[in-house]
């Protein structure tokens, strides 16, 4: 894992109120239970301050796993 | 004589096919039809080598008749045969037979008979009556083998020719390998990846089938007569269709679209097949057999996604030309099918952002994205004799993401 793709993991397990370190890359709404629509908005608030970047409302809808959320991060241009 | 035979009884004979072995039973039968005894001529028939004699594979049966099931004594009385693939120099033939009833009135026992080759693919079945001196009435035995009873007369895929446009690359290229390994003699139509579609030829050639590359222009009204006819002189008539060829698929906005771009989807899709869904048309009907499956996709069923109206509007008359042929073909004995796989991991898909990747697998019940393959296993089915009865139908394959 990438440093980034771990700092991806501890923003979103932090916002999921997950234990630091629970969640990887394969993490997704499969396997954690509180990865449920009003924990999305959580992360969504947590990744625009942690990267710097903006959301749109509707792309909450995407936010379905932690390869998911990297990858549009990346399009974003966090680093 | 075997004193008591039971349903489910087998034995098998083991057949080293050499060059010399055919060219010794070329002597003996005086057959020395160049595909036997010529191997450049073979090959450029299609086939990967010469093709040992049918009749060869069918005497090891002699001797498994006459020697072990029922052995002695034994007498043929009928054998009815497919020749499901070629055999070639060098194949290891394993010749099975099994009791599959018996009759002490009539003195007889019926043999289901199977030919393998050392990769395990069938290359003959049939069945055989055997009269057998003194045979009693066989007794079923519960934990034999029951297997499926042989349907008489059959013909088999080898001689059902079968065209795939688009057969070079990604779902068609999947779907002409499945095909051929089927037995079916797959032509595999190519535009422009002529070493991609050899590559598939040689791929199927290597699975016992008979195989070659068909250039197309299916932007011609005739593209895809063309196809037939070039098909038809190295395999015979194609009673077969796969219509899986496509422009390259990117998104463009209406605003964008040109009026070529739209023609062209049209065209490659419907406008080029006319001529040849007539002479299609022909074959089946003296074949009394075919089958015909387009590849439509996921986005016909409910919203299609933005900035696709060429390559949808197109595949949706597709869908219309599918549903009218099962309609007039069927009466010939032919079906008509499309198959509409949702997003799959193909060169198609090149446009596709990761992230779109990710996301539909991740929407998808299954978890995951189409394969090739998956396309290839619904069209092998509706070619198979478990698919006859499924006509005008659009099968998705989606994973349940999208539900008709």
């Amino acid at each position: 894992m990438t440093d980034f793709e771990q700092r991806v993991c501890d923003v979103v397990a932090a916002a999921l109120g997950e234990s630091n370190g629970s969640l990887g890359m394969d993490s997704s709404q499969d396997t954690v239970d509180s990865w449920d629509s009003a924990g999305i908005i959580n992360v969504m608030m947590a990744l625009e301050s942690e990267f710097k970047v903006a959301f749109q409302t509707e792309e909450a809808a995407d936010l379905l796993s932690m390869r998911i959320i990297a990858e549009i991060l990346r399009e974003k241009g966090a680093k | 004589m075997t004193a008591t035979l039971v349903i489910g009884q087998r034995a098998s004979i083991v057949l080293d096919v050499t060059e010399e072995l055919i060219d010794r039973f070329a002597a003996l039968s005086t057959d020395d039809n160049p595909l036997h005894v010529d191997a450049a001529f073979a090959r450029a028939a299609g086939f990967a080598d010469r093709v040992a004699h049918g009749v060869l594979s069918v005497s090891a049966l002699s001797a498994l008749i006459g020697t072990k099931l029922p052995g002695t004594g034994a007498l043929w009385r009928r054998l009815q045969v497919d020749w499901v693939r070629p055999v070639f120099p060098g194949d290891r033939v394993t010749i099975t037979a099994e009791v599959v009833r018996a009759s002490a009135a009539h003195g007889s026992v019926v043999l289901r008979v199977q030919g393998e080759n050392q990769k395990q693919l069938e290359v003959l079945r049939g069945e055989a009556v055997v009269g057998a001196l003194g045979a009693d009435e066989a007794a079923p035995v519960a934990s034999a083998p029951r297997a499926p009873s042989v349907v008489a007369g059959t013909t088999s895929a080898s001689e059902r020719p079968v065209l795939v446009t688009g057969g070079s690359r990604g779902i068609g290229r999947s779907i002409a390998i499945a095909l051929g390994r089927m037995g079916h003699p797959v032509a595999v139509g190519y535009h422009t990846a002529r070493s991609e579609a050899e590559q598939v030829v040689a791929q199927i050639i290597e699975l016992g089938a008979r195989a070659v590359a068909v250039p197309l222009d299916l932007e011609r009204d005739d593209g895809l007569l063309e196809g037939l006819t070039a098909a038809a002189q190295s395999l015979g008539p194609v009673v077969g269709l796969v219509h899986g060829a496509t422009p390259p698929v990117a998104p463009v906005a209406l605003a964008e679209l040109a009026p070529g771009e739209l023609r062209r989807f049209w065209q490659v899709y419907v406008g080029c097949l006319l001529g040849g869904l007539q002479q299609l048309r022909g074959d089946i009907e003296r074949a009394k057999w075919g089958r015909l499956v387009f590849l439509g996709t996921s986005y016909q069923i409910g919203a299609p996604p933005p900035k696709m109206l060429a390559y949808v509007s197109a595949k949706a008359a597709l869908d219309g030309l599918m549903r009218s042929l099962a309609i007039e073909l069927g009466p010939l004995g032919a079906t008509s099918n499309m198959i509409a796989p949702g997003m799959v991991k193909t060169d198609l898909n090149r446009h596709v952002s990761a992230r779109a990747l990710l996301t539909e697998a991740q929407r998808t019940p299954a978890r995951r994205l189409a394969e090739p393959e998956d396309a290839a296993a619904v069209t092998a089915f509706l070619f198979g004799d478990g698919g006859g009865f499924v006509n005008g139908a659009c099968v998705p394959i989606t994973g349940g993401l999208v539900i008709p």
